[in-house]
């Protein structure tokens, strides 16, 4: 028996969805021929793209497929800046310290290629952002863009969009929000949110792999990171992957239940895998443990026992859980997320993600809980 | 079944009194046929295995973000030999592992590379490695995942001695013997360990990869230093030490100069190819002064060592003062015999009872009572100067 504990790495496909891509594979027309078969394939893309647009509460024209998550956050970014309106309005790009790699490091290139400033705002030991240095740093002016993730993939923490939005929109300037942890987890109104670009991807709540999309305010200048044909609206050059698109459409086809599911039945999972865990031990202590944080999500550290050998250890036992982003396994090196809080390297080394999927069941986290005293216990006599 | 080595087998309980299917085994894996045949035999005999391979090295070429020094070597086939041993463990089907110790490789085992050329010795890394790295990290790792041994693919036996002491014999087939390389195993690392291979010869080795469905059946043996690939170890040192590469002097024994050569580390006692220079008759490197950057050169005559100082001791048996033994000076050497003495300061004196050549300080001796490794340390250049306390420490 395997239990699936890393649903932030990646979940499982819904059935749906596998139902979806099946009947996608027989379609073969590319969505730009003007023919049947071109018409057939134009339609599929289309019905996945309202489902999209329906549960963000915006209109198709709104969403634009990438090939992942990454690919939409490096679109944003580059995209923005590469437009010599919007770099005039500001150079400077603002992150926060605990962005996944792929706003990070895309803010670092922008930085060494294009001469786009960074600032990075701090968080606390909550992982919640320092909203004072915000404030400062778009009062200094310059501010092209703040581009602030929603959930944190390693920790779950939400951040107070409200107030980041509210802050920006007084400055007069945009932000860009990764939510790619938070879509299906909680509901996202784009629109609610005000925020001016918006990511996810798609193999984080059901969908496949290898699709993601941009979700945006349709009137804003932007340029194409990618030179070649007109697909999405100009924004994204390249024939569209039209299986990952009906997979992607179809995983967010009842995206309520999911988000409901989410709250009331994993959300308390989740209490008590953590209650039992801190029963467990008493220096163990969880990342964000008082914060506004996804309902799925556990980070938690127990200092001396690392957690690479955590990893392997529960691995063994049957339970797949990791120590950050997948991304980054195979090196150990502490976090850079982790690290960003305030936590000390050698117990940031120590970081353990728990992250429960729709599928997750109560004698799952029992046997979870089980499997993580035995591993504690082992560890006191091997030390 | 027919003729299955399997059946011919006579694996005895990994750890006493306790059943295969209660037993967690940690196998070390590097991707070779070996260790391969190991983790996938000791499933078969209802072991619970789990395979760890060691990334050692970054294998990827200079590109990124440069970290540390380490990064700027180029390719080498290592990432397919971590392939091999995922696909093995797949192919089993037991959870299989790779862990980073790249940085803990650089300062235990390639830094003592360089400083052990930069004496005016020859290092041999994979005892290092073995020592510090797998019989040390990777052991704890084991114990911290509950394993109650770690198992790897050398060809040595671990033999039960008198009172239930393990022992550590030279593998059956001698020309695979690969004891000389464990020597620095102390007992509790033995306890901790077993050598499933040590009764086999490696055809039979190859031979039950294959029964036992192994891609990597007919994978050929590494020859290279796995840091080393293409066997260029001047690139190496020199990365890290450019300063061994200073040119000096070759003399005689009387001390006349003879002539130039291109820095130490291009020679190893008892060298005679690829001196760089013509003497008019054959001349052997003697001795090598990293002090005076002198390397020093004589006729064969000159080569013979009948006694040499040993530090670092490891014993897993130690013997008494003026005890006979057989003395293996390098790996590929069958052994001769000699006797040994323990000095104040913790070195040994080995006085072998005929001159041999080719006594090499920074290789190990190595001391056998018949089959039975007892012990070893690490041969001193008696020339070193300076150095030779530098070389002491770094072993330490
Ligand atoms: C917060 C966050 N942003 C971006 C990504 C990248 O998405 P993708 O895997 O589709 O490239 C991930 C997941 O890996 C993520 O967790």
């Amino acid at each position: 028996m395997t239990v699936y504990f890393d649903n932030n790495a990646t979940t499982p496909l819904k059935d749906g969805v596998k139902k979806a891509m099946a009947e996608a594979l027989e379609v073969y027309g590319n969505p730009s021929s003007v023919h049947a078969c071109g018409r057939e394939a134009r339609l599929l893309q289309d019905m996945a793209r309202r489902n999209v647009a329906a549960m963000f509460g915006v209109r198709s024209e709104q969403v634009i497929f990438t090939s992942s998550g990454t690919e939409a956050n490096n679109l944003v970014l580059r995209g923005y800046f590469a437009c010599p309106e919007n770099l005039e309005k500001g150079s400077k790009l603002v992150i926060s310290s605990v962005e996944h790699n792929c706003v990070h490091k895309t803010a670092v290139d922008l930085n060494r290629l294009n001469g786009v400033s960074m600032h990075m705002v701090t968080v606390d030991r909550n992982g919640i952002i320092d909203l004072d240095d915000l404030k400062l740093t778009l009062e200094k002016g310059n501010v092209g863009l703040v581009s602030i993730m929603h959930g944190n993939n390693e920790t779950g923490v939400i951040q107070p969009l409200d107030k980041i939005v509210a802050l920006c929109k007084e400055y007069g300037v945009r932000v860009h929000t990764d939510a790619v942890q938070t879509a299906g987890k909680v509901a996202l109104s784009f629109k609610d949110m005000g925020v001016d670009f918006m990511t996810v991807s798609f193999h984080k709540l059901g969908g496949p792999k290898g699709i993601g999309a941009v979700i945006m305010k349709a009137d804003i200048d932007m340029e194409c990171h990618t030179s070649g044909g007109s697909q999405e609206r100009n924004r994204r050059a390249g024939t569209e992957n039209i299986i990952g698109i009906a997979g992607a459409g179809a995983c967010t086809e009842e995206w309520q239940v999911s988000v409901d599911k989410m709250q009331n039945q994993i959300g308390p999972l989740r209490n008590k895998l953590e209650k039992g865990l801190k029963q467990l031990s008493n220096e163990l202590y969880i990342i964000g443990e008082s914060t506004n944080r996804v309902p799925n999500t556990t980070n938690v550290i127990v200092p001396g026992l690392e957690g690479e050998t955590a990893v392997m250890s529960l691995d063994m036992a049957g339970f797949c859980v990791s120590t950050g982003s997948a991304c980054s396994s195979g090196r150990v090196e502490p976090s850079r997320v982790i690290l960003a809080h305030g936590i000390p390297a050698d117990e940031a080394l120590c970081a353990l993600r728990i992250s429960l999927g729709w599928q997750t069941t109560e004698a799952e986290v029992d046997a979870f809980l089980a499997a993580f005293g035995e591993m504690l216990g082992r560890m006191q006599k091997a030390s | 079944m027919t003729n299955s080595i399997l059946d011919t087998l006579n694996i005895q309980p990994l750890v006493a009194g306790k059943k295969p299917e209660e037993t967690t085994v940690v196998a070390a894996m590097s991707g070779g046929v070996d260790s391969s045949v190991v983790a996938a035999l000791l499933h078969k005999l209802g072991y619970k295995v789990v395979g760890i391979t060691l990334q050692l090295w970054d294998y990827t070429p200079a590109n990124d973000e440069a970290e540390g020094e380490t990064k700027k070597f180029g390719t080498c086939c290592a990432l397919d030999d971590v392939y091999d041993a995922r696909r093995v463990c797949q192919t089993v089907g037991i959870p299989h592992y790779v862990l980073n110790y790249e940085s803990e490789f650089k300062d235990k085992v390639i830094d003592d590379f360089v400083d052990t050329y930069l004496a005016g010795a020859t290092p041999i890394p994979c005892v290092r490695c073995n020592q510090r790295i797998k019989f040390d990290s990777l052991m704890s790792k084991a114990k911290q995942l509950g394993g109650d041994v770690l198992v790897t693919g050398h060809y040595v036996r671990k033999v039960m001695g008198e009172g239930g002491k393990p022992e550590l014999h030279q593998g059956l087939s001698s020309d695979k013997d690969q004891s000389y390389y464990l020597f620095t195993t102390t007992p509790e690392q033995l306890e901790f360990s077993a050598f499933p291979l040590g009764d086999l010869t490696k055809d039979q080795t190859r031979d039950l990869a294959q029964e036992l469905g192994l891609h990597v059946h007919q994978k050929p043996d590494s020859q290279d230093i796995c840091f080393v690939p293409g066997g260029d170890y001047r690139k190496v040192v020199t990365k890290f030490a450019p300063e061994a590469e200073k040119p000096g002097n070759f003399v005689d024994s009387k001390g006349k100069v003879l002539g130039q050569h291109k820095g130490i580390i291009n020679f190893t006692v008892g060298q005679r190819r690829g001196l760089g220079m013509a003497f008019g008759e054959p001349m052997y490197v003697t001795a090598i002064r990293p002090d005076t950057s002198e390397v020093v050169v004589g006729p064969k005559e000159e080569l013979g060592v009948k006694t040499f100082y040993v530090f670092d001791m490891n014993w897993l048996r130690k013997p008494e003062n003026g005890t006979e033994l057989t003395v293996r000076v390098r790996a590929g050497h069958k052994g001769v015999p000699g006797e040994v003495k323990h000095l104040d300061d913790g070195r040994m004196q080995v006085d072998l009872f005929d001159p041999e050549e080719a006594v090499s300080p920074g290789q190990a001796a190595v001391f056998y009572d018949d089959k039975n490794l007892i012990g070893g340390g690490w041969i001193e250049n008696p020339h070193a100067g300076s150095r030779k306390v530098k070389v002491q420490i770094s072993a330490a």
